[in-house]
């Protein structure tokens, strides 16, 4: 074994070798689990073993680490290797010493960043910027995601070259996994000294999934060189012009305000639209007399946004006519691909109880029977669980009936309670305006707790109702701004919206 | 059915003499097993050497063809009493495993073998479970090699030295009568490279020399007085038979260079890392000739002193690499230098971090650090302090863009997992009787212990989680509630937990979450494993039938996604009265396995004209409002969020991306906690039949006309 320590050569021959060696060229793959990053590591070995360079590949393939993120590392010496002895790889990846980086996802090329991989002097970063979420981000009450921009602007400050194309949606139109994209991103990217003929033929010589790789290559291939345009936003200039007579918004307000007049237009009827349209200009009219005409109108359009959502509250006529409306068959069949003989069937799951059928009844009987629930710890006891076909004509037929009841609506127990929180919020955003702004519009992100459904409404609903009554009444009463205490109070509440922080902290 | 097949791989292991091996280490290491002649071959999967035990069982056909009998063990204290047979009969054999977990379960035979001293040839092939990717509580190998005198090998992490060492080990073994254990990190296990390949040799029992003579000797035997004298011959003849081995057949390397005023003394697996460093210094080649002399430990325990003493005798400074802690190797070696009465200066974690792996920049900047000052005379140390400020400076430029730490994205149960569900149940059941103390176990339910569970406040070890619980029970108000699965079951949970919680009249609740495989570690099959499960016959053992011939009285067994029915049977099961250990058993296989194995199934249906129905999840983000409590209850990787279209609703929405598998449990969930009407479920139905069909054009027909469709 210790042949080599033999053959060594002197010393001064090995300095003069060590200064004019080839470096290897250094590959460093962070992916997440099932997009296939053991294949492509292996199509880069193929690339150089087709060559007759040396190369060598390691991985952390993270099985007992499921869905979390795999890394693999590849090494390989661009020359022909005619010694006996193999070239000395490195098993892990030095920072600031990578040639290529490849990340595929968002918060995954942060981290590459973060670690030192991605150098300025070197590396080229293969990136995307979708982002699959982690469960920190996607289990907050509200919003609770990374901001993406900053690790885009990292992305484009730190690397010496960054090619940054969404690599889970070319995969997805592709019907390709991400590993067929990131190699055909490499291809294009001319980082490796192969020309596409090589790179596709170790895909048709790999004869597994020949055709689906070669579509993902393809796609990221023309992405790279440009070919794909860019997406728009959404805007909301599609929906119709406001009536001459109506009082037209400060334009940051009247988009919102169209989509809400939309909404609840559809949502019961016009008339319950102009009753929107004068609870909204309440809120103008208090902002206007405090902060005049020169602001962002940044409390109006706020209490628009949720005054809009708080009166399309969701009950079982709303959610009926949801299920049934025309857009959602084409938007569920379009994204279930079928063929001509195919049959799609879509079935829903829906649990009503004591405080759904109620909220149809007359208030007077409505209250009592939930009071009466309430009282004896029975308003979950008798949900029953519905799975209704809405593909089979009497699926179908019972949601359309349920959603028929729409005139019946504001004559229900659940109407005439929730017209009275929103008109008691509103006063309180009037009020809390008038004093300062920032207050009322603090007031008006206190509607962002009255979410969900069943219990998690009703917690929602007790907190919303426990901050204006412990922080806002006392503050508006005392005219003084409680503006931080609101924002903190919401905190608090998005942050543990299954336990009682809130109530712990409004004791505090 | 393993989660990675190494069926075209295997056959790489009949290549002989003159032919070159080309592949991973995992694969080379079972090549190396065979051209040792080994007959027998045990082992217990877990990271990283999980995807042996795969190459082991793809390799069957070839292995029984050289005679070699393969067993994978029930757990690894099995393993490594397999190696019994090379006590006193000259068969070489191999036990594999992950360490320091499976160390420590195989202690006991370990210590015995060691005591008792082998004929033929015994090695241990050990997972080093440490750094990136690790799994488990950072520990080494190490001390098990010196409290039991095991001999260490630590190859450098290329396929020829791990081969090498593989087939010297044998040699090593059995010159001094010891077992050896041979290590491999994660990434060396799943290195890849290539080697001249010898002929395989066939086991003993091929080579004509079996059946042997019945042997008995006392000597061999760990009872007083014997032990004693295995204490002496240990020490007296087997560690110097070990040392002069080493010695002559030069197991460990040396190799020299110019600024031979100071060296480098690294275990074998740094060797790799530490050249790689000294190229980015100017110090080395690509083909690892070295300015600084370094000696390489293929052979970690024991050190031959004559060797370290001769390599730092001269030198006013050595550098010695040896990741982890307590440094054993850094110490050994200044006891060394001191004997010697060398002045050689001792570098190693003053230089190095005391804890944590060796990467690349570790490794750089130390060996930097420890050049600068040792010989800053010589060579132009100012270039070097670039390359290692220039990583700093990289790093914290990144961290300010960054503007704060990167999440850390962690594991969690995968899409359709049918142990997500038992997890949602008991945190449904929390909520309405109160928080309960859940005792979790190793496996995949560890996962539990992650957001969005947070459920399991003890980890123990795998199988031990039932005991683990057994002190804290007369403290709890609630009965406590213990979290195992099918693998902790079969493993030492049968015994060690179910056995013991029975005979001592316990109570509590157990869970036996029964997916069908040793799922974390890769799908490797296990007692209960079904024959349809694993794809060929198999004696199955049932776990409910088990349990009944241990006298638990109270047994359930239960679908796992059977929400409804689980959240009621743990609220019965703690709150039961009655005596003794209350066990639901969740069954529900690996969803993983499952659609691996039911893939084919499906096309050969469809194929053949058969109804198929491909069922999936989603959201009605309308109806949705954006508050998450599903993926609180849930934590799926396809159940996840993505901006509003809305342009009311600043919040995001949930959505169910197409990764999902149709397991149901959004539904279930959204049923159970009365959470929201928003999930809907969509079957795409192929094949179907006329009535079916008829009924459907039916449905279309009156949805289109009420929806004023033409």
């Amino acid at each position: 074994m210790a042949a080599k320590s033999a053959s060594l050569p002197t010393a001064g021959a090995e300095r003069s070798s060590a200064e004019k060696q080839v470096e290897p060229i250094r590959i460093c793959i962070a992916a997440l689990g099932g997009e296939g990053g053991s294949v492509l590591t292996s199509w880069i070995v193929a690339l150089a073993t087709a060559e007759g360079w040396p190369v060598q590949s390691t991985s952390i393939p993270g099985v007992a680490q499921r869905t979390g993120a795999t890394t693999y590392y590849i090494e390989m010496l661009p020359e022909r290797w005619d010694r006996p002895d193999s070239p000395i790889f490195a098993l892990t990846p030095t920072p600031g010493f990578v040639d290529i980086v490849v990340a595929t996802e968002l918060l995954e090329a942060g981290r590459v960043i973060e670690q030192g991989l991605v150098s300025p002097n070197r590396t080229t970063l293969l990136a995307s910027p979708h982002r699959a979420y982690t469960i920190e981000e996607k289990s907050g009450m509200a919003d609770e995601r990374i901001s993406g921009e900053r690790i885009l602007k990292a992305i484009e400050e730190v690397a010496a070259r960054a090619i940054v194309i969404d690599m889970a949606d070319l995969a997805k139109d592709a019907r390709a996994i991400v590993s067929s994209v990131v190699f055909g991103a490499l291809a294009a990217a001319r980082v490796l000294p192969f020309d596409k003929a090589k790179f596709e033929a170790v895909l048709r010589s790999s004869e597994i999934a020949v055709d689906a790789n070669l579509r993902g290559f393809e796609a990221a291939y023309g992405a790279v060189l440009g070919a794909r345009p860019a997406t728009t936003d959404e805007s909301a200039d599609h929906l119709p012009e406001p009536p001459p007579d109506r009082h037209l918004f400060p334009a940051e307000v009247e988009a919102i305000v169209r989509h809400g007049v939309e909404r609840l237009s559809e949502y019961q009827d016009p008339a319950y639209a102009e009753r929107y349209l004068s609870s909204v200009a309440r809120v103008e009219d208090a902002e206007r007399e405090i902060r005049g005409t020169d602001t962002k109108w940044s409390v109006t359009r706020e209490a628009a946004r949720y005054l809009a959502l708080m009166m399309s509250y969701e009950d079982i006529i709303r959610v009926a006519a949801l299920k049934t409306k025309r857009d959602r068959w084409e938007e569920i069949r379009s994204g279930n691909p079928q063929g001509s003989k195919d049959l799609l069937k879509v079935t829903e799951f829906l649990k009503p109880g004591i405080e759904e059928f109620a909220s149809l009844l007359p208030p007077a009987l409505g209250r009592r029977i939930v009071e009466g629930a309430r009282k004896r710890g029975k308003l979950d006891a008798y949900n029953f669980g519905l799975q209704i076909r809405t593909t089979s004509v009497a699926g179908f037929m019972t949601m359309r009936l349920l959603a028929r009841l729409r005139p019946w609506r504001p004559r229900s127990y659940r109407f005439q309670k929730e017209m009275k929180a929103i008109e008691e919020w509103l006063d309180l955003v009037v009020a809390a305006t008038r004093i300062d702004p920032d207050f009322g519009l603090q007031v008006v992100d206190t509607a962002r707790l009255r979410k969900g459904y069943g219990a998690t409404h009703r917690r929602g609903a007790a907190n919303f109702s426990a901050i204006l009554k412990h922080v806002v009444r006392p503050a508006i009463a005392e005219d003084r701004s409680a503006a931080d205490r609101v924002a903190e109070m919401n905190g608090i509440a998005l942050a543990d919206p299954e336990g009682d922080s809130l109530i712990t902290a409004l004791r505090a | 059915m393993a989660e990675r097949s190494f069926a075209k791989e295997v056959k790489s292991l009949k290549k002989s003499a003159g032919e070159e091996f080309v592949g991973e280490g995992v694969l080379a290491v079972v090549k190396g097993l065979l051209q040792s002649g080994v007959s027998y071959i045990g082992g217990y999967q877990g990271a990283p050497i999980s995807h042996a035990i795969d190459v082991l069982k793809d390799a069957n056909d070839i292995l029984s063809e050289l005679g070699v009998q393969v067993e994978f063990s029930g757990n690894e204290a099995i393993a490594a009493a397999m190696m019994g047979a090379s006590i006193n009969y000259p068969v070489r054999g191999a036990a594999l495993f992950k360490s320091t977990v499976g160390t420590n379960v195989a202690s006991d035979a370990i210590s015995n073998l060691s005591s008792a001293g082998v004929t033929g040839g015994a090695m241990f092939i050990l997972g080093e479970d440490y750094g990136e990717g690790s799994a488990i509580m950072q520990e080494r190998s190490y001390p098990f090699a010196m409290k039991s005198q095991v001999w260490l090998l630590d190859p450098r992490p290329n396929l020829t030295t791990i081969v090498d060492m593989i087939e010297q080990g044998f040699e090593l073994s059995e010159a001094s009568s010891t077992p050896v254990m041979l290590q491999l990190r994660i990434r060396a296990c799943h290195v890849t490279g290539k080697f001249a390949a010898k002929d395989n040799r066939p086991a003993a029992g091929k080579q004509g020399k079996m059946p042997l003579a019945p042997r008995f000797d006392f000597s061999k035997v760990t009872l007083p007085p014997s032990t004693f004298a295995q204490e002496i011959d240990k020490i007296e003849r087997r560690l110097p038979a070990a040392k002069a081995f080493i010695e002559e057949n030069r197991l460990n390397e040396v190799f020299p260079g110019d600024l031979d005023q100071i060296g480098i003394i690294t275990l074998g697996g740094h060797y790799n890392g530490v050249i790689r460093a000294l190229q980015i210094q100017g110090l080395a080649d690509m083909a690892g000739n070295s300015r600084v002399p370094i000696y390489c430990l293929n052979v970690a325990y024991p050190l031959v002193d004559k060797e370290v003493a001769a390599f730092c005798s001269g030198k006013s400074a050595v550098l010695v690499i040896e990741e982890g802690q307590p440094a054993f190797v850094e110490d050994a070696i200044g006891s060394i230098l001191r004997r010697a009465d060398l002045q050689t200066s001792l570098i190693g974690k003053q230089v190095f971090p005391t804890t944590g792996e060796y990467k690349g920049d570790v490794l750089l900047e130390a060996l930097t650090r420890f050049i600068e000052g040792s010989i800053p005379e010589r060579l132009d140390t100012a270039e070097m302090s670039q390359a290692v400020e220039g990583i700093r400076e990289l790093k914290s430029r990144a961290a300010e863009l960054l503007g704060k730490p990167v999440t850390r994205r962690l594991p969690a149960f995968c899409t359709g997992c049918p142990e997500r569900p038992v997890m949602t149940a008991l945190k449904l059941v929390e909520r309405d009787i109160g928080k309960v103390h859940v005792s979790a176990d190793i496996g995949c339910l560890t996962m539990s212990t992650l957001k969005p569970f947070n459920m399991g406040s003890t980890v123990l070890g795998y199988g031990l989680g039932l005991a683990a619980s057994s002190a804290v029970s007369p403290i709890m108000e609630k009965p406590v509630v213990t979290l195992m699965g099918d693998g902790g079951f079969w493993h030492s949970g049968l015994s060690n937990g179910i056995v013991h919680q029975v005979s001592n009249g316990n109570t509590g609740v157990l869970v036996i979450l029964k997916n069908g495989y040793s799922a974390a570690t890769g799908h490797q099959a296990i007692p209960s494993t079904t024959s349809e499960q694993l794809g060929s016959s198999t004696r199955t053992m049932d776990i409910a039938d088990t349990l009944k011939a241990l006298n638990v009285q109270w047994v359930k067994t239960l679908r796992s996604y059977d929400l409804h029915s689980m959240v009621g049977n743990l609220k019965k099961a703690i709150a039961s009265k009655a005596p003794g250990l209350k066990v639901i058993i969740a069954d529900g296989e690996c969803q993983l396995a499952f659609a691996r194995r039911n893939k084919p199934l499906e096309k050969a249906k469809l194929a053949s004209g058969k109804r198929a129905a491909t069922a999936r999840f989603n959201v009605d983000e309308e109806v949705c409002t954006g508050d998450h409590s599903c993926i609180r209850l849930s934590g799926c990787p396809s159940l996840t969020i993505k901006d509003s279209t809305d342009p009311l609703k600043k919040d995001p929405v949930a959505t169910v991306v197409e990764s999902c598998v149709g397991c149901g449990h959004c539904g279930e969930v959204a049923h159970e906690a009365i959470l929201c009407p928003s999930f809907y479920k969509t079957e795409v139905v192929r094949n179907a039949g006329w009535m079916e069909r008829a009924a459907s054009r039916l449905g279309r027909w009156v949805i289109a006309r009420s929806q004023g469709w033409t």
